[in-house]
């Protein structure tokens, strides 16, 4: 279990983190998902006792990192793969992290043979490629066997086979009790892992639900009714809550309305129907729709418009 | 890189509780580990147990005259290493061993912030302390154990080149040879300590590199040209000066006797650590 309450950082007049609050339960994979720049390895920085808050506290296992004292049993963490010492061996890298506390080189063969890097335990560092890397790192928070494991973006650099292996990984370490952190900036990857989502932006919680709540929300979309009647549809089917727009004289888009509603209304008034159908947005649009109004650094095009639309969903 | 393994095969939660956690010889062992995985510092160890030694047989070889500089034909070779006793001349190379060693101990403190690592070694160690103990700890001995062998190489080496060329040369057993060396092994390892503090202090390699070599070799000749007279004094208590009087070097001019001068050393390599250890604990890694 990892608590964050309260938790604030400047670095100079910018805030990293602006009164971040959450909690990451056991038995689930919880995705931390937001922007670059939104405060998620700020956090994690902060939730392994590495950077100290301005204000607020976070605490693994109800304790404080610093006060520890076997924190590899505890949290296994992965925040940067390629932090590491190009001369080193990657088996060298995990006895010298073991030692500290008195973990044997049997535990160091059996993390390196569970990300499959034991062909290349003895090269150097410098020489992995980034998903090799990010299977070191993962082999490191493993090596305590730590009930709760946290890892920053971990898919970064692997290819599908690696982005599958890692999904069924984590899956496999939440359904074993353990508690799963995980950052990322893509929705995808998240929709496919994650049961629990904490969004943020800005240094804060946007949105703190679980993945079904988050699809079920996102899935209330529009719909799309092509019609030879549209005009008539359109006056039939309005109510309160109930938004209609047209692209053209035989389409609209309803919102407000589910697509079964909409067919009986149709029939039962005998409007011709060429096509219903259920318009959701993707995870991705809800997601980005969310954080819109808290990016740090946009592009020019569709900046401005969705900052009330994200205001509304959080 | 081709096997997977299943997630299966991870271990149960519960892991044998005999003895978990961090201890400080935990701490000092995963050190060693990591001091001796590196290329650089291995290296680096290397060469300066290699180069005393040759220096100072070296030196003595053109001391005793059976190396002559190429188009030398002046006065006595050994002129220009003058005033030097048969001693200093075995150890001549210690000076520029500084350099090596300060460099080495700079690569322990510094490295791990340019690369990354020390927010796992950080992670995995909480009491940062102790992170800048065991690295202290592994180094200085790692050094010292080192450059014993090197400086003793060079003593026995240096000395039978000059007495076998017909110059004067001490024994081992004569006063001031065991203190000259022990302290030279002493003073390197030293200086490889105010490496580390300098490393954590800087956080950067050139930049620790740097302000060692000021702080050894250049300071000293400022500050001697820039103060008053009754200021001279003042340098004797300088890491450089203070090492020279504690080895017992035979052109030492200073006011320190040889305690005194192991003390006034011991005092900046504290103070310089302290000083380390105060950063380490309040900096964001």
């Amino acid at each position: 279990m990892i608590e964050v309450e309260n938790l604030s950082k400047h670095y100079g007049p910018i805030a990293a983190l602006d009164g971040m609050n959450f909690t990451v339960h056991p038995g689930i994979v919880t995705g931390f998902l937001g922007p670059n720049g939104a405060g998620k390895s700020t956090s994690m920085r902060v939730i392994l006792g590495l950077d100290a808050p301005d204000g607020g506290r976070a605490t693994v296992n109800g304790k404080d990192y610093r006060s520890l004292t076997a924190p590899l049993h505890e949290i296994g963490a992965l925040l940067e793969a390629k932090s590491v010492e190009g001369s080193r061996t990657a088996r060298n890298q995990l006895r010298g992290l073991a030692a500290t506390h008195g973990i044997g080189d049997a535990r160091v063969d059996e993390v390196l043979h569970m990300v499959g890097l034991t062909d290349v335990a003895h090269h150097r560092l410098r020489t992995f490629s980034l998903g090799m890397s990010q299977r070191l790192g993962i082999a490191m928070a493993l090596l305590g066997d730590p009930a709760v494991v946290m890892l920053d973006e971990p898919a970064n650099g692997l290819d599908p086979d690696g982005i599958k292996w890692i999904r069924e990984l984590l899956r496999g370490l939440a359904a074993e009790g353990r508690t799963v952190f995980v950052s990322s900036h893509l929705m995808s990857e998240m929709a496919l892992t994650a049961d629990h989502l904490i969004v943020v932006g800005g240094g804060r919680v946007l949105a703190d639900v679980s993945m079904s709540d988050f699809v079920s929300n996102a899935s209330a979309g529009s719909v799309l009714v092509r019609s030879p009647q549209a005009q008539k549809l359109r006056e039939i089917i309005g109510a309160d809550g109930v938004t209609v727009t047209s692209t053209s004289t035989t389409e609209l888009e309803v919102s407000g309305r589910s697509a079964a509603s909409i067919g009986e209304i149709a029939a039962s008034a005998g409007v011709i129907l060429h096509e219903l159908a259920t318009r959701a947005p993707s995870l991705e649009q809800a997601f980005m729709e969310l954080t819109n109004s808290t990016v740090a650094y946009h592009g020019d095009a569709g900046a401005t418009h969705t900052a009330a639309n994200a205001k509304d969903a959080s | 890189m081709t096997t997977l393994a299943s997630p299966a095969s991870t271990a149960s939660p519960s892991l044998s509780t005999a003895q978990q956690g961090v201890t400080w010889p935990r701490v000092v062992r995963s050190e060693s580990i990591k001091f001796w995985s590196v290329r650089s510092t291995v290296w680096t160890l290397l060469s300066a147990v290699l180069v005393i030694p040759a220096i100072g047989m070296m030196i003595s070889a053109v001391i005793t005259g059976d190396v002559t500089r190429p188009g030398g034909t002046g006065a006595s070779p050994g002129s220009r290493f003058g005033g030097g006793s048969p001693l200093d001349l075995s150890l001549a190379a210690v000076d520029f061993g500084v350099l090596i060693v300060g460099v080495l101990g700079v690569l322990v403190g510094s490295r791990e912030y340019s690369t990354g690592q020390i927010r796992t070694t950080l992670q995995a160690v909480p009491h940062r302390l102790m992170v800048l103990g065991a690295k202290a700890v592994v180094t200085a001995s790692v050094v010292f154990g080192a450059m014993l062998v090197a400086v003793f190489a060079a003593f026995f080496g240096g000395q039978a080149i000059l007495s076998s060329g017909g110059h004067a040369s001490v024994s081992i057993t004569d006063s001031g040879s065991v203190q000259a060396l022990l302290g030279a092994a002493f003073y390197l390892a030293g200086v490889s300590l105010i490496g580390v503090a300098l490393g954590f202090l800087l956080r950067s390699t050139a930049g620790a590199i740097g302000t060692l070599i000021a702080a050894l070799m250049i300071v000293p000749g400022i500050l001697g040209l820039l103060l008053p007279t009754s200021w001279q004094g003042t340098l004797d208590y300088l890491p450089g000066a203070a090492g020279d009087a504690m080895r017992g070097v035979s052109n030492y001019t200073g006011s320190l006797g040889a305690w005194a001068g192991l003390l006034v050393f011991v005092a900046w390599v504290v103070a310089l650590l302290a000083g380390a250890g105060a950063v380490l604990k309040r900096r964001d890694a």
